[in-house]
């Protein structure tokens, strides 16, 4: 495309205040000698809008440098239409909101005018490196859904995506669908008043799944394999058949197993008449509680976080032991009102609208609850238990004999069992990676449902531990993922975080040496790669965050409007002063998702930062290659700073790996720097989340303070 | 940490604040002196009290009542139960697809 730029400076919200927007035309005009240069008082006005249109239809611009407010605003407003190049200056976050404005005679300050005309250099310049997104659109997108697991997770993903209108295989190893559910007695109450029980459902929910004519129902089967990409998996199944599909997206909804009791000796699993929770309900849903030897047991201790929250067993909570023994508590009085129920816990938690159900037992007077440690469970020569608790609300040290003890076990993800679950075909592995306890890598508290492998989507008790209600909800919402993912697939569209993004990575390959990075550092393991290492990318897996770019020594990796060469241009087109200015130069790299919405909280507070810097947005830190160093030293820019989000074991890295991985490049480069005589510490990372505002400027000042002790970059100038 | 109920918050001598607690596992009192107290309060339904029509149920304390919900009427979120960021992103990505599903094929 014949490339026609027009550059419009919007001098509204306070922007002419701090910068002359006639100095920003001429350099657009002179320097970029950019056809049509236009300021607009409110140019996201409908006037101002036409005045940009009316250009696009009479002068044949098709790409807009829009220098006014940050991208974060108006992306709609600015939309050009297909075929158009969009770029965005953020003049108002950038420069007039965070640098001096102009002083109480009109006179605007040199320093916030530099940088205002700098930005203008630095965005106008990419505007020849910048191609409009093709988007990656496959010859046929499936968008069935697979799902893998037939307990209570895997039939409501399914059945809510069959009632949304999309066809669904359902993959149930067993040779009956209902998985954990199937065991249960009745269900904790999900309705006003939530204090009484409920019957256990499942059925009706297993009649629902396979009655409905768009769920495949696949019984005694598991995955043998999963190729492709979303909206092109290729699925392969083990069983009597060998049955083959194809699915737009996965949800993996394998489910738990009950933590093993035998292993529980310290609380006495090896007697008689102590059992585990789940060995319990199978006995009250049989309809009488008792002893070993038949008789009825009359005294019921339920000990609570039996091998949960226990280094030696499993060091997290599982959710749902609280709930299921007040459950228990209840089938012991309701099969028996002449019977005792007494539950030792360490914390009682029963969130939400559970306390309900909570309040309820505690009201009955043949439940006894008591906060303790449980500290020995010994059988009696006739076969009562006593069970010794210290630190009880009811006394130091006391002991409670009883008929039958039940041990409330926890669950253990399915993906720590033998085999693999989803038998990807992947080179980064069969399996999602893990985050901690066999759960899948995850943003667990902004995005729940993510994962590290492009539309496949966990839900139920594999993802956390979880009861049947919040499984139920749980699955809904991964069945509205999965299909979103195949939907988006469809337009050639990008999922979360950079959803609707048509950008893809495309690697020049006649370039590439087979060096593997690419293929090992991609966080969500996009890309594959043949016997010789040459990387085999899967559009639709990629997530654009640019890792990969990153990573590449050759360069030869980018997306149709980000590239090496893009953010290099951008680099060499700050003006830099002479020494003798003592004007310093700083480059900081800034990630989109959490630093730059902190830089621009505090844009809006109209705080001051320091005028030196020029911030160049990534979309991810690990989009950082090494080349922007030398770059940028070479140029003389005297210190450049990578504000990313905190990384390691509690990371914040919208792309899980983004941050890390920056680190550990720039770490790699520093020696290179200490040779050149240049202080390695003119080059630092910091971490930045999304609330850190109030310290920014702090952290700026004292990074322009330390440069201050070296002095200026010796390359400058040369 | 602490087991036991709050008995009395008082103004500290030096500009403080003293709050007094029973300590059920000690079996005891404690006073403690501190610079700063803070109430962890936990969240009320923007609805209660609120007219609903008649196809929107509350319970008890103005949540909207999980499977009562008809008549195209969805709820999400906190609206629903209290909870945190994480459940309720959970909650409302699965509202999203119900929404859908009453608009399929009509």
């Amino acid at each position: 495309m014949e490339k026609k730029i027009g550059v419009y400076i919007c001098s509204g919200c306070d922007i002419d205040k701090s910068i002359d927007p006639e100095g920003l035309e001429k350099v657009a005009k002179n320097e970029y000698k950019v056809p049509i240069c236009k300021t607009h008082p409110f140019l996201c006005s409908q006037e101002g809008l036409q005045l940009i249109k009316d250009d696009q239809k009479n002068e044949g611009v098709n790409c807009f440098v829009i220098a006014a407010c940050s991208k974060r605003h108006h992306q709609t407003d600015f939309d050009m239409g297909a075929d158009t190049i969009v770029i965005r200056v953020p003049l108002r976050e950038q420069v007039a909101w965070i640098l001096e404005p102009r002083d109480a005679e009109g006179n605007v300050n040199e320093d916030t005018q530099m940088a205002g005309e700098d930005y203008v250099r630095m965005y106008t310049s990419t505007v020849r490196l910048t191609s409009v997104p093709e988007p990656y659109i496959q010859e046929k997108t499936d968008k069935s859904i697979a799902v893998i697991g037939g307990g209570v997770a895997g039939m409501t993903a399914a059945v809510q995506a069959a009632k949304a209108g999309y066809d669904v295989n359902l993959i149930e190893k067993s040779d009956q669908l209902g998985g954990f559910a199937l065991s249960l007695k009745s269900i904790i109450p999900s309705e006003p008043p939530f204090e009484n029980l409920m019957p256990n459902n499942i059925s009706e929910l297993v009649a629902e799944a396979e009655g409905m004519g768009n769920i495949t129902v696949h019984k005694s089967s598991t995955v043998a394999s999963i190729a492709g990409e979303p909206g092109a998996f290729q699925v392969k199944l083990e069983n009597a058949t060998g049955s083959e599909f194809a699915a737009g997206a996965v949800v993996m909804a394998s489910g738990a197993t009950p933590y093993d009791a035998s292993k529980l000796t310290h609380l006495g699993i090896e007697n008689d008449n102590v059992i585990s929770s789940i060995e319990f309900e199978e006995m009250a849903k049989n309809g009488a509680i008792v002893r070993k030897d038949g008789q009825p047991a009359k005294s019921v201790v339920f000990v609570q976080c039996a091998g949960s929250r226990d280094e030696n067993h499993l060091p997290y909570c599982s959710n749902t032991c609280c709930m299921t023994s007040l459950m228990q508590a209840a089938y012991v009085r309701e099969l028996d009102s002449d019977a005792k129920a007494y539950i030792v816990y360490r914390d009682m938690r029963t969130p939400g609208q559970y306390e309900a159900f909570y309040r309820k037992q505690q009201d009955d007077p043949g439940i006894f609850l008591t906060k303790g440690n449980v500290v020995g469970v010994n059988e009696a020569a006739d076969k009562t238990v006593n069970v010794d608790v210290d630190e009880s609300l009811l006394g130091d040290q006391i002991q409670i004999q009883a008929d039958l003890v039940v041990l409330a076990v926890g669950q253990v993800p399915s993906t720590l069992d033998e085999g693999s679950i989803l038998n990807l075909q992947y080179r980064q592995g069969l399996d999602m990676p893990e985050l901690k306890h066999g759960y899948p890598d995850s943003h667990f508290i902004c995005f729940p449902y993510e994962t590290r492998r492009t539309g496949i989507y966990a839900a139920g008790t594999v993802r956390q531990p979880m009861d049947e209600n919040f499984a139920v909800r749980d699955a809904t919402g991964a069945a509205m993922k999965a299909i979103q993912s195949a939907v988006m697939t469809e337009m050639g569209q990008r999922v979360h975080p950079r959803s609707g993004d048509l950008t893809f990575m495309s690697p020049d390959l006649s370039r590439c040496t087979d060096c593997k990075r690419c293929t090992e550092e991609c966080p969500f393991g996009a890309i594959d790669e043949n016997e010789k290492g040459t990387p085999l990318p899967n559009p639709a897996r990629c997530r654009s965050c640019g890792t990969c770019m990153g990573a590449c020594p050759e360069r030869v990796i980018s997306f149709a409007d980000y590239s090496v060469s893009i953010l290099s241009e951008m680099i060499k087109n700050i003006e830099v002063p002479d020494e003798d200015d003592e004007k310093p130069r700083i480059v900081a790299f800034i990630c989109e998702n959490d630093a730059m919405p902190a830089l621009e909280q505090l844009a809006m507070e109209r705080k001051k930062i320091s005028p030196y810097i020029r911030f160049i947005p990534l979309r991810c830190l690990g989009g950082n290659n090494l080349v922007f160093v030398s770059d940028a030293l070479s140029v003389g820019i005297d210190g450049m700073m990578y504000l990313g989000c905190k990384y390691g074991d509690d990371y914040q890295c919208h792309f899980i790996k983004g941050s890390e991985l920056c680190a550990e490049r720039l770490g790699k480069v520093q020696e290179t720097i200490g040779r050149l005589s240049l202080e390695s510490e003119r080059i630092q990372q910091f971490e930045i989340s999304m609330n850190d505002a109030p310290i920014l400027p702090k952290l700026i000042d004292d990074f322009m303070e330390e440069l201050e002790d070296y002095g200026p970059n010796p390359f400058k100038g040369m | 940490m602490v087991k036991g109920k709050v008995a009395k918050v008082t103004e500290g001598q030096n500009g403080g604040v003293v709050v007094e607690a029973e300590d059920i596992l000690n079996g005891g009192k404690v006073n403690l002196e501190v610079d700063m107290l803070v109430l962890a309060t936990g969240m009320e339904s923007s609805l209660k009290g609120v007219p609903m029509p008649d196809v929107v149920q509350l319970d008890e304390n103005g949540f909207v009542a999980p499977n009562l919900q008809k008549h195209g009427i969805l709820s999400a979120g906190v609206a629903k139960f209290p909870g945190d960021v994480n459940s309720s992103i959970q909650d409302s990505t699965g509202t999203a697809l119900k929404a859908i599903q009453t608009v399929v094929g009509n």
